[in-house]
């Protein structure tokens, strides 16, 4: 089992602004025994930049990328991101999990039409959202992500 | 003859000539009187020397030409010429003798003198006359046979004329297309002895009657109807006074013959006779009988129509009038027919009156030659006499004759002045009512923009309301498990006491954002199965201790099941929640009304005092603290707006006291509000 989760370890990438979300995340993964790497990224741009291993950045493997992505961000937003992706064909197959606070309608709307593997909202307690986290390891480990 | 008187005339050679001539010879004095005459003028007119002398020989004249030989005697003297005549003189015994005269003036030492020879020539005179006497004769005799033979010529001439005109009376008579009777009055007594002597062929065709049955008879005999008529009596006296009289219309039937008008007339001839000329005029009675009546229906029908009608010419002049027309234009129709329809179209219809005439003017005869009438019709305006506008629909014909030429217009027209009026009124109101709804979907616009405000503000708020809110929460959960049992008791308390106020405050922004979304998103509709609806509600409540009931018969009908359960969600969890005890019953009814359901949701609680009815439907109301329960305020004042969005009401029914609990009774459309405005 640990034999397998090592062979096929999955890169997160984490977009998000806040702090204090991006610390949740942290903290989560900490209580669940998450052990896979985690690159932030604070906008859209960054991930951008990320994914694309520019010098001067976080150097991220290039397979089996995770994408966690908050919408309402400063600089390029979750949506856009998403738009600069799927226009990118080396990155356009990136699995993205959308992490909000947003429940619109509009914007899951828009996330799916985006190709998004999953439209999570943020739980307000930290209880909740450590669940959410294991939940989704435990799913993202058994995806065969290219 | 006497010698001695002519010796004293002068002693010439010549003298004694004067003596013995046997003409008469003269000497006269420049005045014509004798001064010496000689025996031979003396024997010849019988008068004495003596009484000769100095006396003027024209006196000795016929009367009758004495002017005559002055002339000639005056002349000589004048012209010195010798003159000759011939002319009558009276002897002494009154016998005519003719006398042909020369007379020459003679210059002699006495002065001048005529000196006149004349012979007596009365013998050549007589046989001359007697010779012309004869010629005369026998020139008119001659006349008298040629005249003679000229008559017999031209009467046989006139013969030939008089039989060709006798045989032409005698083929007009025959051919004449009016019936002729000739009759004889045989005792001139009595009229009834009236005697057929004659017809011609047209009698037959006129009467019916052949002329071989009245022939020969008399009047009463032949025409038995007349009998009692003063007709025979009146043929009789053309015959008594010979003048022809004129019976004018004569209506005669029997059994040969259908009972005709005729037009009779009769006339005098030799013989006691008289002549009868007559025509059946029975059809073109009957016709012009018609014709009248025809005419006066179309007059009737014109005059008292209730449409104007005219007659124009083809130049537009009013021709004909009708009283409506009249009235309809303020004119009288004297007025009127001096001026032309273009003169009282309204200015602005002008231009259309007249292409409309010329239209009609110029349709092609040929394609309307079969009717000979084409029509146009059109609704325009006239000005009336005083001036005011009337709207009419008038129908405009021509009439032609069947060679195509216009004879006429005929125009009927309506008086549409309300109609048009009405429809203009209407006109108005709509567009005053476009107007309207272009200010309405501009408010629409407004409001729509509005709700796209309010939509942003509720992002807004869930976002970014929520987000520091669930910091502080989280950095609250991990201060308290970092420090675990090192937490005082009193600052674990204050702990859960900010979580709580966290999840309040969640609660809040969560009800907001729903309060705020409702009627706005568009929901599908379904067919809801009520009772099932509720059995869900209860079991998604934990109302462990509390009894729902729900009367039988709930409804099944086309609705939003989302909005529809949240109200009974709400409504039922606000009895368990606010219930006085953990024990408790809530009924839950219906009624079916016309057009929508009415529900009831009854509970067994506290109740609601009667001042609080409407309060407790306003946002972020709570009767009790929310320490004490836990709410939001939100639920009831959700409801309301749902059901309201749906188009139905909600009312509370609750005395305020205790134990007799509160009743809920909203009402919910049978037919789903199916208004798409957000759909989009």
């Amino acid at each position: 089992m640990t034999e397998k989760s090592d062979m096929i370890v999955t890169n997160i990438l984490l977009v998000e602004d806040d702090k204090v979300d991006v610390m949740n995340v942290q903290r989560s993964f900490k209580k669940a025994n998450i052990s896979n790497p985690l690159f932030v990224a604070g906008n859209g741009l960054e991930a951008l930049a990320i994914l694309k291993n520019e010098p001067n950045t976080l150097q991220m493997p290039k397979s089996r990328r995770l994408v966690l992505l908050d919408l309402n961000m400063p600089k390029m937003g979750g949506i856009e991101f998403l738009k600069e992706l799927r226009k990118d064909p080396t990155l356009r197959r990136t699995p993205v999990i959308v992490l909000t606070t947003s429940d619109q309608e509009r914007d899951r709307v828009e996330a799916y039409d985006l190709n998004v593997a999953g439209y999570l909202l943020k739980p307000v307690t930290f209880a909740n959202f450590a669940e959410v986290m294991t939940t989704l390891n435990r799913y993202w480990t058994l995806c065969e992500i290219p | 003859m006497n010698r001695s008187s002519s010796a004293n005339v002068s002693a010439t050679d010549v003298g004694p000539f004067f003596g013995l001539a046997s003409d008469l010879m003269c000497i006269l004095d420049e005045k014509g009187s004798c001064i010496q005459v000689n025996a031979a003028f003396v024997d010849g007119l019988g008068y004495s020397m003596q009484s000769l002398r100095d006396r003027a020989l024209c006196s000795l004249a016929h009367l009758d030409d004495r002017d005559s030989i002055r002339a000639h005697i005056d002349r000589a003297i004048a012209e010195e010429a010798t003159v000759g005549f011939t002319h009558r003189f009276i002897a002494a015994g009154t016998q005519v003798l003719w006398l042909d005269w020369t007379i020459s003036p003679v210059e002699t030492a006495s002065g001048q003198q005529l000196y006149g020879v004349a012979k007596d020539v009365t013998q050549n005179r007589l046989l001359q006359s007697q010779l012309m006497q004869r010629t005369d004769d026998l020139s008119a005799a001659a006349d008298k046979y040629v005249h003679l033979v000229q008559s017999e010529q031209q009467a046989n001439l006139r013969a030939s004329a008089a039989e060709m005109q006798r045989q032409l009376y005698a083929d007009v008579t025959h051919n004449m297309p009016v019936g002729l009777y000739l009759w004889r009055l045989e005792n001139p007594q009595d009229a009834n002895s009236l005697r057929l002597i004659a017809t011609n062929p047209a009698t037959a065709e006129f009467t019916g009657i052949p002329a071989e049955s009245v022939l020969n008879k008399t009047i009463l005999e032949g025409f038995p109807a007349l009998s009692g008529t003063d007709i025979p009596t009146q043929y009789a006296q053309v015959v008594r006074t010979n003048q022809k009289r004129n019976l004018g219309e004569v209506v005669y039937g029997d059994d040969r013959v259908e009972k005709s008008i005729f037009t009779v007339k009769a006339f005098p001839l030799p013989d006691r006779c008289v002549g009868v000329v007559f025509d059946n005029i029975t059809l073109h009675k009957k016709a012009e009988v018609l014709r009248h009546e025809q005419e006066a229906q179309l007059r009737v029908m014109f005059e008292q129509a209730n449409v104007g009608m005219a007659r124009l010419s083809s130049t537009g002049q009013w021709m004909q009038v009708n009283q409506y027309l009249c009235d309809l234009l303020g004119y009288s129709a004297e007025a009127l027919l001096e001026k032309t329809l273009v003169e009282v179209t309204h200015p602005d219809d002008r231009a259309i009156a007249q292409m409309q005439i010329q239209q009609l003017l110029s349709g092609d005869t040929l394609s309307d030659a079969q009717d000979q009438k084409a029509q146009g019709e059109i609704e325009n305006r006239y000005i009336t006499a005083a001036g005011k506008t009337v709207w009419t629909r008038a129908t405009l014909s021509s009439i032609r004759n069947r060679q195509g030429q216009l004879l006429y217009l005929i125009l009927a027209m309506q008086d549409i002045t309300r109609r048009k009026e009405a429809m203009l009124a209407l006109k108005s109101q709509k567009d005053s009512l476009v107007t309207t709804n272009l200010m309405l979907t501009h408010t629409m616009q407004t409001l729509e923009q509005r709700n796209e405000e309010l939509d942003q503000f509720a992002y807004v708020t869930s976002h970014d309301l929520k987000a520091p809110l669930r910091a502080i929460a989280n950095l609250a959960t991990w201060i308290e498990e970092d420090l675990g049992a090192q937490l005082p008791p009193e600052n674990a308390e204050q702990f859960e006491l900010l979580k709580s106020r966290v999840h309040r405050m969640e609660g809040l922004i969560n009800g907001l954002l729903e309060y705020s979304r409702i009627g706005r998103s568009h929901q599908s509709t379904e067919r809801v199965d009520i009772a099932e609806l509720l059995e869900e509600v209860v079991d998604s409540l934990s109302a462990e201790n509390f009894t729902v009931v729900i009367a039988p018969g709930m409804p099944r009908f086309q609705a939003k099941r989302a909005p529809l359960f949240q109200v009974f969600s709400n409504l039922i969890d606000n009895a368990i929640k606010h219930h006085h005890r953990s024990v408790g019953t809530v009924e839950i009814g219906v009624k079916e009304l016309s057009l929508a359901y009415q529900f009831t949701v009854k509970d067994d609680g506290p109740g609601i005092a009667a001042a609080f009815h409407e309060k407790v439907f306003t946002i972020f109301q709570t009767l009790r603290s929310r320490d004490e329960l836990e709410s939001t305020g939100i639920g009831l004042s959700l409801v309301k707006k749902t059901i309201l969005a749906e188009g139905g009401e909600i009312e509370i029914f609750s005395e305020g006291e205790q134990g007799k609990g509160t009743t809920f009774q909203f009402t919910w459309p049978k037919l789903p509000n199916t208004d798409d405005r957000y759909a989009t």
